[in-house]
């Protein structure tokens, strides 16, 4: 049986049973020790900062968070809120000269990623956990051509022969819904359109179907039905493969129909996190709520002002002593600007860092 | 184009009268006047460029004023060693730059790194006449290994390896910090990420997807340098006494030979264009995106 | 910083050469040909029994003055026609920066030994030569730092309010491109000492007996088998100012132009 029809077998199939299948087909063993668990990726205590001129910048503080086997969880927040940063950071994908990365942990798939040998971690990098990146014209390498760009994962981690990874590129552009192939395989970067880029790169994320895909951004680069396109695309895989998606969206109008459960960033801080549907419809955190307020919607506010969450984020560089959102909110009573408020449970799974917690409908 | 009416309007303009030193000093008015039409001089000027591009066009650059031998056959004689002297040159500064640029780029603060920014900046403060001269100091006075000075003909090739370097030193310091700044440049590329979000090897990743786009500045360095190396290499074939282009051209003007000098200029700004032409062609070859 | 104490030492000696020299750079004294290096003459004397330290500095002064007056000349062209061509675009664009083409396909020698030839060598047409050569590489620099100056609100404003053209380049445009440029004038300024030792040294420069670096180089040239420090000690000389000319130049840079950074 070779290993092209084998694939297409297994689609639909669990993804451990695949995972034993490739490891028997291709003779490689895989890097990571996985028990069965039920989170892929738990993430404790994550603090980057940046380090400028002797200046130091918080990017991400204290974060924490969990992701469970199949699960689609979105990290929602504006730019410069650490959601990206902090993905980076868990890939050991930030500039070593700048970034400053601790936790307490990383678990991923059984491994901690806090104390993996790169050699290690590289291994799991493009195999178990893969990234979508923002902007997929600068993501890919201008020179060489989309077919060698997949085939390059499928070599390097399932020790395919060029031929072998030829046809399977074949069969993950499909996947994609890019026709053609044959020709599209020898296409440069710049040949294809921004949402035909972003499929490819979704393709080479998935070639080896990983247990977690981490989208950054996914679609903020291409134009609107383009984007709806690819993120029911995104979808379609996730349920066709069983494997968990981080989103990490400024957009909170594309969080909803996509992701199980949402993470709610502020300043480097995680605010909010809760079921979809719970956060989405009844957030407990002033920002959150500003943040769907801010969306505009067809059943209301016609005429009206789209409402905007007033003032600035705070300048990274600064340290703050109270609730980094405080000065913008229209909530805060005094303590809000002296102690920083934890994590505290409004629901079942469901938390918010805030000291008034108010319960308002968006 | 523009070079050739630029070299025009100098050959126009430089001192001395063609037509003295074609008819002797005192030549009768008639003398001068039938001389001027059978030039062509009494044309316009425009007219005069034209026929002037007319000859140069069939390889004819007019004969030397001193030895009324043509000056195309000079300027073919001379040239074997003016283009072996730059193409060694550039091989020198292409080995090395790019060797010590990828090496103190892909690892930055490391040894190779600081060793090479303090070459290099050595390297661009040494003019090639300068390095010629020390070369010939170390090489010539004190070890006696290399010949200080002479043709082709004398001793092949060995003629050529001081002087390539004295031209090749600076210019292999220019390519190497290109190739550092630009291989940083490239490091922080989104692709590179990619392909180390892909779990390749540093190997890989470098080599694979740093080093291609990373060399494209380089080329385009190669393409503005070279009127620069040629500039070095008339300097230095006069350290060396090379008979090249430069001491053709050097020579010529010592004896205020304008059919000489311009003739050598126009080849010399040629070949500038023609290296600027491969270097096109070179970028068409590596970077799909440029369609020739 | 050690290129700025370099370059200051050095503009500072070309300055006060008649100072510091020990001796008259001129003075000829065929009983002290060729002395080794001494307390009464620290660089030793040439084939004329010159003084070579005073030479030097003295050649300092020459070869200063060639390179800053020809980087000033090749700036303000260059600037003129950079900003005309990047605040006008179109035609005027296009007719601007082919000449510049045209002047950077000729070896810049090779264009500074024809222009030399026609001009005949002295030092005001020497800095006028270099300053000749470098026109191109400000008026690129000048034409895309005036490209990025041209879409800024401030320059769009003062066109609405009415200001004339040539208001707006040397009130908006110029000083807002002067970064890029001074770090542009430090780096051809070691150029610039180059190209002068360099025609100088072909015979075209500077005329003895006034010394510049670049004469003395090639004077030196003629005893290098049996007095190298004759052409060693300027050398050395000329090779230390263009070195911190250059640190000068990329210190500038750094603080300048802060894309450079890394």
């Amino acid at each position: 049986m070779d290993y092209a029809m084998c694939w297409t077998l297994e689609v639909g199939g669990d993804y451990r049973h695949s995972q034993a299948s490739r490891r028997m087909l291709s003779g490689v063993t895989p890097a990571y020790q996985g028990t069965p668990r039920h989170s892929v990726l738990r993430v404790e205590n994550l603090s980057v900062d940046f380090i400028r001129g002797g200046l130091g910048l918080h990017a991400v503080r204290q974060l924490s968070y969990e992701i469970g086997v199949g699960e689609a969880v979105a990290l929602v927040g504006e730019s410069g809120s650490g959601k990206t940063v902090s993905a980076l950071a868990v890939l050991r994908l930030l500039p070593s000269r700048t970034a400053r990365v601790s936790a307490t942990s990383i678990d991923f798939d059984g491994n901690d990623l806090t104390r993996l040998a790169d050699s290690e971690l590289r291994k799991l990098r493009g195999y178990r956990v893969s990234m979508v990146f923002q902007d997929p014209l600068s993501s890919l390498n201008p020179l060489m051509t989309i077919g060698q760009q997949i085939s390059e994962v499928l070599t390097t981690h399932l020790g395919l022969s060029d031929s072998q990874a030829a046809v399977r590129t074949q069969q993950l552009l499909d996947m994609v819904g890019i026709a053609g192939h044959s020709r599209r395989m020898r296409s440069y970067p710049h040949e294809f359109s921004g949402g035909m880029r972003q499929r490819v790169m979704i393709a080479m994320a998935l070639a080896c179907r990983p247990a977690l895909l981490i989208a950054d951004e996914p679609t903020t680069a291409l134009d609107v039905t383009v984007q709806a396109q690819i993120m029911e695309l995104l979808a379609n895989l996730r349920k066709e493969f069983g494997m968990a998606v981080l989103l990490i969206t400024h957009d909170i109008g594309i969080v909803a129909g996509f992701a199980d459960r949402t993470l709610v960033m502020y300043s480097g801080r995680l605010v909010e996190s809760g079921p979809t549907e719970n956060v989405l419809a009844h957030p407990r955190h002033p920002y959150t709520l500003g943040l769907l307020r801010s969306i505009p919607r067809v059943d209301r506010n016609r005429r009206g002002e789209l409402p905007s969450i007033r003032g600035m984020p705070p300048n990274p560089y600064d340290a703050i002593p109270g609730c980094a959102f405080a000065p913008r909110c229209a909530w805060a009573i005094p303590q809000c600007h002296v102690s920083s408020p934890a994590l505290e449970a409004v629901g079942t799974d469901w938390a918010a860092a805030c000291w008034v917690k108010p319960n308002e409908a968006v | 184009m523009g070079c050739s009416v630029l070299v025009f309007l100098l050959i126009h303009f430089a001192p001395g009268d063609p037509i003295t030193s074609l008819i002797g000093v005192y030549p009768s008015v008639d003398q001068v006047a039938i001389m001027r039409h059978q030039l062509g001089l009494d044309q316009p000027l425009p007219i005069q460029y034209l026929l002037w591009l007319g000859r140069v066009l069939h390889g004819d650059l007019g004969t030397s004023l001193l030895t009324h031998t043509s000056v195309a056959s000079s300027i073919l004689q001379r040239l074997p060693t003016t283009l072996l002297l730059t193409a060694m040159s550039m091989a020198w500064a292409l080995l090395i730059g790019i060797t010590l640029g990828i090496a103190s780029g892909f690892r930055r603060g490391g040894f190779i790194d600081t060793v090479s920014r303090v070459l290099s900046i050595i390297g661009i403060s040494v003019p090639p006449f300068l390095a010629g001269i020390i070369l010939i100091l170390i090489f010539s006075v004190q070890l006696n290994l290399f010949p200080p000075g002479g043709s082709l003909d004398q001793y092949g090739l060995l003629a050529l390896v001081l002087p390539s370097l004295a031209l090749g030193i600076e210019y292999a310091a220019v390519v190497l910090r290109f190739t550092r700044a630009s291989i940083l440049e490239v490091l922080e590329q989104g692709y590179i990420r990619t392909a180390r979000a892909k779990g390749l090897t540093p190997r890989a990743v470098e080599y694979r997807h740093a080093f291609g786009n990373a060399l494209l500045p380089v080329l385009t360095v190669v393409g503005l340098r070279t009127g620069t190396l040629l500039s070095g290499a008339l300097v230095t074939e006069n350290v060396f006494s090379l008979p090249g282009l430069g001491t053709l051209l050097t020579g010529a003007i010592g004896l205020r030979d304008y059919p000489l000098v311009l003739g050598t200029t126009l080849v010399m700004a040629f070949m500038v264009v023609a290296v600027n032409l491969a270097v096109d062609l070179a970028y068409g070859l590596i970077d799909p995106r440029i369609k020739l | 910083m050690a290129g700025l104490l370099i370059a200051i030492a050095a503009i500072g000696i070309g300055l006060f050469a008649n100072i510091l020299a020990p001796h008259d750079y001129a003075a000829v004294d065929v009983t002290q040909r060729f002395l080794p290096p001494s307390l009464g003459h620290p660089f030793g004397t040439d084939e004329f029994g010159r003084d070579l330290l005073s030479r030097v500095i003295f050649g300092a002064r020459t070869s200063l003055i060639v390179a800053l007056s020809s980087t000033l000349v090749g700036a303000t062209l260059g600037v003129v026609l950079g900003v005309t061509a990047g605040y006008f675009g179109r035609a005027s664009d296009e007719a601007i920066m082919r000449l510049m083409d045209i002047m950077l396909a000729f070896p810049s020698i090779v264009l500074g030994i024809a222009l030399a030839t026609v001009l005949g060598p002295s030092i005001s047409n020497l800095a006028l030569i270099i300053g000749f050569i470098q026109i191109p590489a400000f008026a690129r620099v000048a034409r895309s730092s005036t490209l990025v100056v041209k879409a800024q609100e401030y320059v769009v404003a003062a066109r609405t309010l009415g200001q004339s053209n040539a208001g707006i380049m040397i009130r908006h445009v110029v000083p807002n491109i002067l970064g890029p440029l001074v770090v542009l004038a430090s780096l051809t300024v070691p150029g610039a000492i180059v190209t002068e030792a360099a025609l100088s040294f072909l015979g075209l420069g500077v005329q003895p007996p006034t010394p510049s670096w670049g004469n003395l180089v090639f004077d030196g040239t003629r005893f290098i088998y049996s007095y190298p420090l004759l052409v060693a000690l300027p050398g050395i000389v000329l090779s230390i100012a263009v070195l911190g000319f250059n640190l000068l130049g990329d210190g500038l840079r750094d603080v300048l132009d802060p894309r450079s950074r890394r």
